[in-house]
């Protein structure tokens, strides 16, 4: 029996897709278990009242996800953290834009959004209370300062590095400015915007949680006090893990638009 | 038939043509701080392209060719001396001209077909006609089945296929061409001179070739302005009285040899370089 070229190529792509599969499976499933299972040696010998095995942590997770206070709390922090990221992306997206485009307003902007980027937010969080007080206001104010220079300074950038080949190009043909916006900067800076808002995202879910954990508990801030003053160990971890399987579900989201929209 | 040559430096004009220009000076200011002086691009440069004719210039690298076909699309400000098109100065780009870069410039998201397009819909032309004129232009360049690709799907050559596809498309009245097989390998660049002289010829556009290529210039032009090393002026303009169309083999003739010696003689003078102090 002979192969033809397809068929031998078809044959070795089968084998790539099982070795991918491996590298992107199995692989990070192997360090998993090695983790708890250094995890449950850790806890079984420490005893600590405050720690939970691997075992419980997953049986407290399978049985939050039915648990309608869980996704009370959940969801009532992340009115706030989208609501804040709306903002971020709102107000940011435009700055970004503009201060790209006009190098005037660039140079005005630009010693303040270095100062953003490099000042840790979270020391603006008392400012934001005293000013605000313990409210959902205060919250979404702070989840807006978070995310804010990390969605302007990408979509900055994506303006910035436009190839001077299409501005010449779109020049030469008579465009118009807002032609220019609409046919060519915008999709052009379209990859470095999804970057940004990617980046924003992150930031605003570091800036909720922080200011849930830290001065405004409303939403999972609470649940995670409840636990913690009830000893609840298996549940306070089961509960970081949900938090940490909505982030990464809604980062792999804004991946996946970013790979859709890549030059 | 002979060639044909006169010195056309500083030469002032007479009757009008398509394209003048007209005692043209550029001069790039340098940095202040920098320790660097201001350069002299272009000196008193003056021609002229008749309407319908294909007129290449051809020049050492920096003698401020491509700087020169900046001006008379509008892109690069006139300071000293004028550019008219039918009479009227430059004010900046129009849609009587058209300009095929050395880089395709394409846009990466945009299909050929959306490339192509891309004068028709800033000029606001309804979507079913650019479409239908960008097949057709796809096909002229020899693009058909190859419409709803995106350029990183292309060779260069199909690259560039398409921004001449691009500038055809606006029918444009002048045709502007910046080194636009410059950075094509031998076979592909010989393909694309071919398919410009059988479009051109289709055409008759008034067309500016810059050009690197003394063969390409003879080729495919009614003249040739050769140009000094920096600053830049036009220091012979030579007639290519060959007749068309032109054809392969004839880079063998002897006309084509006398003159590809000529005009290698007056690229070989020496280069210059100007800044303020030559002033």
């Amino acid at each position: 029996m002979s192969y033809s070229v397809g068929q031998s190529r078809r044959v070795a792509r089968g084998g790539g897709r099982v070795g991918h599969v491996v590298v992107r499976v199995a692989a990070p499933s192997i360090v998993l278990v090695v983790v708890c299972l250094l995890w449950n040696w850790y806890v079984h010998s420490k005893k600590s009242f405050y720690l939970a095995d691997a075992g419980a942590i997953f049986r407290a997770f399978i049985k939050e996800l039915g648990d309608g206070a869980v996704w009370h709390a959940l969801w009532t922090s992340d009115i706030s953290l989208l609501i804040g990221f709306g903002i971020a992306v709102a107000v940011g997206v435009p700055i970004g834009l503009v201060i790209g485009r006009v190098q005037r307003i660039d140079r005005l902007v630009a010693p303040y959004l270095q100062i953003a980027l490099v000042t840790p937010i979270a020391v603006l969080m008392p400012i934001v209370l005293v000013a605000l007080g313990l409210s959902r206001t205060a919250q979404v104010v702070v989840v807006v300062l978070f995310a804010l220079p990390f969605v302007v300074v990408p979509t900055r950038g994506g303006v910035v590095t436009i190839s001077r080949d299409w501005l010449d190009m779109s020049a030469a043909y008579g465009a118009r400015e807002f032609q220019l916006w609409r046919m060519v900067l915008i999709p052009g800076a379209l990859h470095a915007i999804v970057n940004g808002l990617r980046l924003g995202f992150a930031h605003a879910l570091t800036g909720e949680i922080t200011v849930e954990l830290s001065l405004i508990a409303i939403g999972i801030g609470q649940l995670i006090i409840r636990y913690q003053s009830h000893y609840q160990a298996a549940a306070l971890f089961a509960f970081v893990l949900l938090i940490s399987v909505q982030s990464i579900v809604a980062m792999g989201l804004l991946s996946l638009v970013q790979r859709k929209v890549r030059r | 038939m002979n060639p044909t040559a006169k010195p056309a430096a500083g030469a002032r004009l007479g009757a009008r043509g398509h394209i003048d220009v007209d005692g043209v000076t550029k001069r790039f200011v340098a940095a202040r701080g920098r320790g660097s002086q201001d350069v002299v691009a272009l000196r008193d440069t003056s021609f002229q392209v008749r309407r319908g004719e294909f007129v290449s210039v051809v020049g050492p690298s920096g003698c401020g060719k491509t700087t020169l076909l900046r001006m008379i699309a509008g892109l690069s400000p006139i300071e000293t001396g004028r550019i008219l098109i039918d009479d009227r100065p430059i004010t900046g780009p129009g849609p009587d001209r058209a300009v095929v870069f050395q880089h395709p410039s394409l846009l990466p998201w945009a299909t050929v077909v959306d490339n192509i397009a891309f004068g028709l819909r800033l000029r606001r032309v309804p979507k079913s006609t650019r479409v239908t004129r960008a097949h057709e232009l796809a096909a002229l360049v020899g693009l058909t089945g190859f419409e709803n690709h995106l350029p990183g799907q292309l060779s260069g050559g199909m690259q560039q296929r398409v921004g001449l596809a691009r500038a055809l498309a606006v029918d444009p009245q002048i045709l502007l061409l910046d080194e636009p097989f410059g950075a094509l390998d031998e076979i592909t660049r010989r393909q694309m001179q071919d398919e410009l002289l059988r479009i051109w010829s289709g055409t008759g556009v008034t067309s500016l070739l810059i050009t690197h290529s003394v063969d390409e210039a003879i080729l495919l032009s009614d003249r040739i302005l050769v140009m000094s090393g920096r600053p830049g002026r036009v220091i012979e303009e030579i007639s290519v009285g060959m007749s068309r169309p032109r054809e392969r083999g004839m880079e063998t003739t002897q006309e084509f040899v006398e003159l590809r010696h000529r005009i290698w003689e007056l690229l070989s003078a020496p280069v210059g370089v100007a800044t303020n102090a030559d002033e």
